[in-house]
């Protein structure tokens, strides 16, 4: 158990500058996930924490120890790869037992402490077999148990389960989470899965291009995100972004004249100017179908997507090249090409201007919508 | 569909007759080599193409127990000995050395031990010979079997072979170790060396196989019939120790017979390795 | 497509400039790959790089003077000297032409036999059949080319009897010039082909097998299937089994002391071997002359080859 600090770490491999240099606190017996689109630089941030890579400048502190010159085998981390990378050559027990057999623990302290391990992952059964005998799920259980064993100080894991099917995922997720639980460790977890990130997370830390966009909680990240990528990154289905214009500010209330057609107004002190382009991000849930037609915006469905209990609705409107998702309640089948009306709850609306970050009070009120046409 | 298969059929056949003829080129030479070593030169004058032997006429067996002065034991011996020290030596430099340098090829000093090496691999393996003749010479080594030993455990395509497989090796199992507190000595003795095993035992095969053929360095750096291995001493009967035809077959198959008796009980690994060497070097 | 198959002499890369970043600490820190790679760097000091560079200082050397502590220096005297001699510059073409012959006939017919020997028709055959093509490549070859030697004898040679057998006329083979040369065409052939045949088989069993299904479906014949699913895909194959093939048999050697002695008539004299017949004469300076000429052939030939690959890579 330990606490993480980061203080302007940065790595380049040659000319090429991975990780852009980046502050992040991680405390004791936290949860955090670094997330982030494919090439974004997690897994080389995670395995210079690891002292796998070495860092090209700035510091890393364990504990408030710095670690940088110290050999990744005497950082006291441990890791699970997503290929599991357990010793073809040795048992169960002897993979769960090698770095204890390393550090020259005794016979029983080692016996006991892999039996334990074994428990907790119940796979106490299959200690005698090797790794080729066993399946994904098994194996990964197995790569997890390999670091138990040896009480590291964090848990780093790099996307431990993208090698496993759809339903043996949400499983072993549920299993690391309860671990995290059992154990109360500091534990980083890679993955680019987002749902991944929201179930497990204490902290997320969104990574694009080598740099830090957002830290924050689950929630946090959901509710308030800093900027335009954050925003689309996190939820599924997706945010849905409309271009507009600010047409009137003040009084608290930011007005924004939407390319498709309709008004929105936010509640916002610190508006862009009156003229500016922006964008105006909001959720599935936050975009409602029906209404008159003088209220909302005029849309075309592309497509229904049914998942009983809801249904994802696509829909083309005027000025948008991508299509905009409505998440509708209950089961509403809809023909495509039908012409309805679209309503967005200026509650659930986001403002981002020209760069991309995220416009807002610091306490939210309650915005109201002015819809005409 | 009937004059198809009919098609079909003939060319099956044809592939078969074509592919016995092809295998019959290829088996014969070895075929004639043991049956000529049991006929006497008469019966061959006669009768050049038999394919068993009229009677074991083991003469030339008896003949060849001491050649050129030396025992056939000695040869045998010298054979073996040269063999297998030349290649224990060539398996384990080369797996040291190819292990170094797949983990750690930008360590200074390392690129120009490659390139050494890639440089002695183009070099004409035959005429590497000569200027080597004057290396050992130098060393005051020439007639010994260390100098022919040290050289013949120099051996290139054991180095792709090796380098092929260490690539093979997922990182994240030498990084799991690293993480799980083993140093670097401890990975290689405890991770790589125990699943290198089956490679290295190919490996050891193929360079076995490789320098019981061996015969021009051992030639070149012997200065005395007492260092000649089989093939050497098989050669000097084909110039200087006359044309007894019967006796020459006699230890063409003593030199060769061995040999393909191995090949036939390993055939899967050696072939394999070296298709892995090559494909991929 | 197989990249893997694409890159045959990698180590060429180590052309590379190496890159020296605080090297004291780091050499310190890696100290155990120096100590693993000691006894193999030694080796190729000592059997690899001393001797090479030696050879290409002799070959600047008087012979006479050449093993003595003090050599005199000739510079390109040996060069002049060979490429002067009219042996060598009818070897170093003879040798070519040798090569140009044998590589076209080893691969062509390696082709063929590998892809004869994948057909399903031959079943259980094809693994013996493969295991006699490569007998050659594994047994001694003083063994192999002496029993050849005294198959093309004419007296009691197998290969006289078989033709006389089947009413043909006498074959000279080693004792007439084009006959000796065109047998160590066939002799090496035999030698090495099966060699060849395993790689075409190897890569032929890695095939995308749902390509030939496709063209199946599509009723394409077997020779359809062959010259317009099979070859296309065996292109790296063929490259690298070519180059291999063209380093072989520049090299070509063995054969020739064992069989013909570079005769009759100079007919076999080939580059190598008057490069060994100069050096048993203690013609050091010109014999090491002849190898440099040689080294340089392979690697302008490596060189070639690697920048090809390097421009194909990256397509
Ligand atoms: N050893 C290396 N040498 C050079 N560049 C590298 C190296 N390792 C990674 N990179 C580069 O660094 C960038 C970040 O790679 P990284 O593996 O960290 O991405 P990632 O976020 O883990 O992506 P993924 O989700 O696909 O695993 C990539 O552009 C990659 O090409
Ligand atoms: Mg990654």
């Amino acid at each position: 158990m330990a606490k993480l600090n980061l203080n302007q770490l940065s790595k380049s491999f040659g000319p090429v500058e991975v990780l852009k240099p980046m502050d992040l606190e991680i405390t004791d017996g936290e949860f955090a996930v670094f997330v982030g689109p494919s090439g974004c630089g997690k897994s080389t941030l995670l395995r210079t924490i690891a002292g796998l890579e070495e860092s090209s400048g700035g510091d890393i502190l364990i504990d408030g120890a710095r670690v940088n010159d110290t050999d990744s085998s005497e950082r006291g981390l441990s890791m699970v790869f997503q290929n599991y990378a357990l010793y073809p050559h040795m048992t169960i027990f002897e993979n769960m037992a090698f770095g204890l057999r390393i550090a020259k623990t005794p016979k029983d302290e080692v016996t006991r402490r892999v039996n334990k391990a074994a428990a907790i992952l119940k796979i106490e059964h299959m200690l005698d077999r090797y790794p080729k005998t066993l399946s994904g799920g098994q194996r990964q259980r197995v790569a997890i148990g390999r670091s138990i064993v040896r009480d590291p100080k964090i848990f780093l894991f790099d996307e431990p389960l993208s090698n496993l099917d759809a339903e043996l995922r949400v499983q072993m997720r549920i299993e690391i989470a309860r671990l995290h639980e059992t154990l109360g460790a500091t534990m980083i977890y890679v993955t680019h899965d987002q749902v991944e990130a929201m179930t497990l997370a204490d902290k997320i830390v969104v990574l694009k291009d080598g740099r830090i966009e957002q830290v924050g909680s689950p929630l946090d990240l959901y509710n308030a995100p800093a900027n335009r990528f954050v925003a689309g990154f996190i939820g599924s289905p997706g945010m849905n972004f409309l271009d507009g214009t600010v047409e009137g500010a003040g009084n608290g209330q930011c007005c924004v004249a939407l390319a498709c057609g309709g008004h929105v107004a936010l509640p916002l002190r610190d508006a862009p100017a009156v003229g500016a382009p922006v964008t105006i991000g909001v959720r599935p849930e936050h975009v409602s179908l029906g209404g008159a037609a003088d209220e909302g915006v005029a849309a075309t469905v592309l497509l229904t997507e049914q998942l009983g209990d809801e249904t994802h609705v696509h829909l083309s409107v005027k000025g948008s090249e991508g299509a905009i998702v409505a998440q509708v309640r209950g089961q509403v089948k809809l023909r495509s090409g039908t012409g309805v009306t679209m309503m967005i709850a200026p509650e659930g609306c986001h403002l981002f201007d020209e760069t991309g970050l995220a416009r807002r009070d610091p306490a939210a009120a309650q915005p109201e919508i002015a819809a005409a046409s | 569909m009937k004059t198809r298969s009919v098609k079909d059929r003939s060319v099956a056949l044809l592939a078969w007759v074509f592919m016995a003829g092809v295998t019959f080129l290829f088996l014969y030479p070895f075929w004639w080599m043991i049956v000529s070593s049991f006929r006497s030169q008469e019966a061959m004058l006669l009768e050049p193409t038999r394919l068993l032997p009229e009677s074991f006429n083991t003469r030339a067996y008896g003949d060849i127990q001491t050649l050129g002065g030396v025992k056939l034991w000695l040869y045998t011996f010298n054979s073996v000995f040269i063999t297998v020290a030349a290649t224990l030596i060539a398996v384990g430099v080369t797996a040291l050395g190819a292990y170094a340098l797949y983990r750690k090829p930008d360590l200074p000093g390392f690129r120009f031990i490659q390139f050494g090496f890639l440089m002695t691999m183009m070099y004409p393996a035959m005429l590497l010979v000569i200027p080597v003749y004057l290396v050992v010479f130098q060393l005051g080594l020439l007639g010994t079997y260390a100098g022919i030993i040290l050289f013949l455990s120099l051996m290139p395509i054991l180095f792709l072979m090796l380098v092929q497989f260490f690539r093979s090796i997922p990182k994240e199992l030498i990084e799991s170790a690293k993480m799980d507190g083993a140093s670097e000595m401890q990975i290689f003795r405890k991770i790589v060396l125990p699943i290198s095993k089956p490679i290295l035992a190919t490996v050891f095969l193929i360079g076995f196989l490789l320098n019981w053929k061996q015969w021009l360095p051992i030639l070149v750096i012997a200065t005395s019939p007492d260092q000649y291995t089989l093939p050497v001493a098989l050669l000097s009967m084909n110039t200087e120790l006359g044309i007894d035809f019967q006796a020459t077959m006699a230890l063409a198959a003593i030199t060769t017979v061995p040999i393909i008796v191995l090949f036939l009980f390993t055939q899967r690994r050696v072939i394999g390795g070296f298709v892995a060497g090559a494909v991929k070097g | 497509m197989q990249t893997d198959t694409a890159v045959p002499i990698p180590f060429l890369a180590a052309l590379r400039p190496a890159r020296w970043r605080h090297a004291g600490s780091n050499i310190w820190r890696n100290r155990i790959f120096y100590i693993l790679i000691a006894p193999f760097a030694a080796l190729t000091l000592v059997m690899g790089v001393w001797p090479i560079v030696l050879g290409i200082i002799v070959s600047f050397t008087d012979s006479y003077t050449a093993l003595t502590p003090e050599p005199t220096y000739v510079w390109f005297q040996n060069y002049i000297d060979i490429f002067s001699d009219d042996l060598f510059l009818s070897s170093l073409w003879r040798t070519l032409l040798f090569t140009v012959l044998s590589v076209v006939l080893n691969v062509t017919t390696a082709l063929a036999l590998a892809l004869i020997l994948s057909s399903r028709s031959l079943k259980l055959a094809a693994p013996i059949c493969g295991l006699a093509l490569f007998l050659p490549v594994v047994t001694p070859e003083a063994a192999t080319f002496i029993v050849w030697k005294w198959m093309f004898s004419i007296d009691f040679g197998a290969v006289n009897a078989f033709l006389e057998d089947m009413g043909l006329p006498d074959f000279a083979g080693t004792t007439k010039p084009l006959q000796a040369f065109f047998t160590l065409v066939f002799v090496e052939w035999w030698h090495h082909v099966g060699f060849y045949t395993i790689i075409f088989l190897t890569n032929l069993k890695l095939l995308d097998p749902t390509l030939d299904e496709a063209a199946r479906m599509d009723g394409a014949r077997t020779m359809q299937r062959v010259w317009n699913v099979w070859i296309p895909q065996l292109r790296p194959a063929i490259a690298i089994n070519s180059i291999y093939a063209v380093i072989q048999f520049l090299k070509t050697f063995a054969v020739v002391v064992i069989m013909t002695n570079g005769g009759p008539n100079y007919a076999t004299n080939f580059l190598s071997f008057y490069a060994y017949s100069k050096f048993n004469l203690a013609d050091y300076g010109q014999a090491l002359a002849m190898a440099t000429v040689l080294f340089a052939i392979v690697i302008g030939l490596a060189v070639v080859v690697y920048r090809y690959n390097e421009k194909a890579d990256y397509r």
